[in-house]
């Protein structure tokens, strides 16, 4: 068979990229064996395609961009606009800044902030110093007037507040309050919207539902149960792994593998689920930090001889068990 | 061309809304689409990134109805592509878009800052920017992004027969230019 050179060039790169077929196959095998300039030739072609000079991928911080992303699709009024409302938005924006111009001169403290999350962690620090780490699915808006910091939320949030004795650090969620003024705790209403559980790592805060106060100190833990208004102190100590979400460090110490597994669910927001109930009384004594969940999952499986399977974004881990 | 199972299993969660997998789709293609982004933004990373993640966005907008013809990947650089033409046409100066693809040519390319080039890198770069714009385009979308022959046709509203033929110009001008830098196989058997 005669071929043109055009035609050979391109036969050479369906090969190349790999979008030959058998049969063009077959002709380029005959047309190298017609005469061993052939095969150089080829040679030739297919260096430049393995020694292209491929642009290595940019240093980027996907993370970030992803959040961007985040916020635009999770903003309410957004996009698609006609030129008219453009410029009636750029009026009403206009507007805003004159009044927030007015305030920013009156009083040149930042007033309020919000965050709020979709499916990432995200740590922050308020304007007042406070650090916070703030879960999954969460919200929190901070207002400093000259008298207290007061803080709403929703979802689960730690706080490392910023010491400040004239403005009390005051957490609103669901009907309790929870004063601080310097101090480092947790505070859950996500796991199970009926109930509030804060924990304190640091210092001393105040709970005060309608008709109750109480006072936790560092390690102690108390839940609200926002049916009937009232609050427990826990008999248990505080859960190393409360707010494991931030920063992915876990102690377990004779940890049933059931509990193991809730901690990791939550704190990787993956499901994992145990497919042989004997699994759960496994001890695990071992402490994480900042693994991903797939290293993780490999360590359990060898500790304990597990088959770990993922499917559809699901962890199931199958094995004998441990009497 | 039907797409592959896992890519029916992404296209079904994001049309279901499921944020974790668009999540995952944005980690897993966000710097290759900006590599791509760069070559349609005069070389500018800023306006690469902007144009990928407005991308993504309006993927998101569009979840309910989208229409992927080969796969996710092809989907999402028909998808930045389109952005970039969009913006190109949308741009008020028109001298912009005149000299497009004369500074898609010379940018795209530029290296970074601390990449070592050896000298057939260099003279390649150079035999790139002598090809024809499209010729250059197809190539590089099938060799750098490693799309398929018909993801390229299918992007850049041309027959499957004109990207072989691109394909098989864009090689048969790079020999020329650089057949001097290639290692003769032969040579090397007989005097080593």
């Amino acid at each position: 068979m005669q071929h043109h050179y055009n035609d050979i060039d391109e036969l050479i790169a369906k090969r190349l990229a790999e979008e030959a077929t058998p049969e063009d196959l077959v002709v380029l095998e005959d047309w190298l064996q017609e005469n061993p300039d052939n095969q150089l030739y080829f040679d030739q072609l297919k260096q430049l395609w393995t020694r292209a000079p491929v642009p290595a991928l940019p240093q980027v911080d996907t993370e970030e961009a992803l959040l961007r992303v985040k916020k635009q699709i999770h903003a309410p009024m957004r996009g698609r606009v006609s030129n008219l409302y453009r410029w009636s938005g750029a009026a009403a924006a206009a507007v805003v800044l004159l009044i927030a111009a007015i305030y920013w001169i009156q009083d040149p403290a930042p007033r309020s902030m919000e965050l709020v999350t979709a499916d990432q962690v995200l740590q922050d620090t308020l304007m007042d110093g406070t650090q916070v780490s703030l879960n999954q699915k969460s919200g929190l808006n901070i207002r400093v007037s000259k008298q207290k910091r007061s803080v709403t939320m929703r979802g689960e949030a730690f706080f490392k507040v910023t010491p400040d004795t004239t403005k009390p650090f005051v957490i609103a969620v669901q009907n309790l309050e929870v004063t601080v003024v310097g101090t480092a705790f947790n505070v859950d209403n996500s796991s199970d919207s009926s109930y509030v559980v804060v924990s304190v790592e640091e210092g001393k805060v105040q709970l005060k539902s309608k008709d109750q106060t109480l006072y936790l100190t560092a390690g102690q833990t108390a839940s609200f149960s926002c049916k009937t208004n009232q609050m427990t102190r826990s008999q248990t100590p505080i859960n190393p792994n409360v707010a494991a979400y931030k920063d992915r460090r876990f102690v377990f110490e004779e940890t049933p593998l059931s509990e193991v597994v809730t901690a990791l669910s939550k704190a990787y927001a993956t499901p994992i689920l145990l497919k042989n109930s004997r699994l759960a009384n496994c001890k695990l004594r071992v402490r994480y930090n900042n693994e991903s969940l797939a290293r993780i999952m490999e360590l359990l499986a060898e500790t304990f001889t597990l088959r770990i399977e993922k499917k559809e974004g699901i962890y199931y881990l199958d094995g004998n068990g441990c009497d | 061309m039907i797409p592959t199972h896992t890519d029916s299993h992404i296209i079904n969660a994001i049309q279901q809304g499921d944020e974790p997998t668009f999540d995952a789709l944005f980690r897993t293609w966000y710097a290759p689409l900006v590599r791509y982004a760069v070559t349609m933004s005069n070389g500018n990373y800023e306006d690469a990134e902007d144009l990928v993640q407005q991308a993504f966005v309006k993927l998101w907008d569009q979840r309910t109805n989208l229409d992927v013809q080969f796969s996710m990947k092809a989907y999402l650089y028909r998808m930045v592509h389109n952005q970039a033409l969009n913006r190109i046409r949308s741009s008020r100066t028109r001298e912009r878009y005149a000299t497009y693809q004369q500074r898609l040519m010379e940018h795209a390319h530029e290296p970074a800052p601390d990449q070592t080039d050896t000298e057939l890198q260099l003279k390649y770069r150079k035999a790139l920017d002598l090809l024809p714009p499209q010729c250059r385009q197809v190539f590089e979308l099938s060799r750098f992004e490693a799309l398929k022959y018909r993801e390229i046709a299918d992007q850049l509203n041309i027959s499957i027969k004109t990207v072989e033929t691109h394909m098989g110009k864009a090689l048969k001008l790079l020999r020329h230019e650089l057949v001097e830098f290639l290692v003769s196989v032969v040579g090397f058997f007989v005097f080593s």
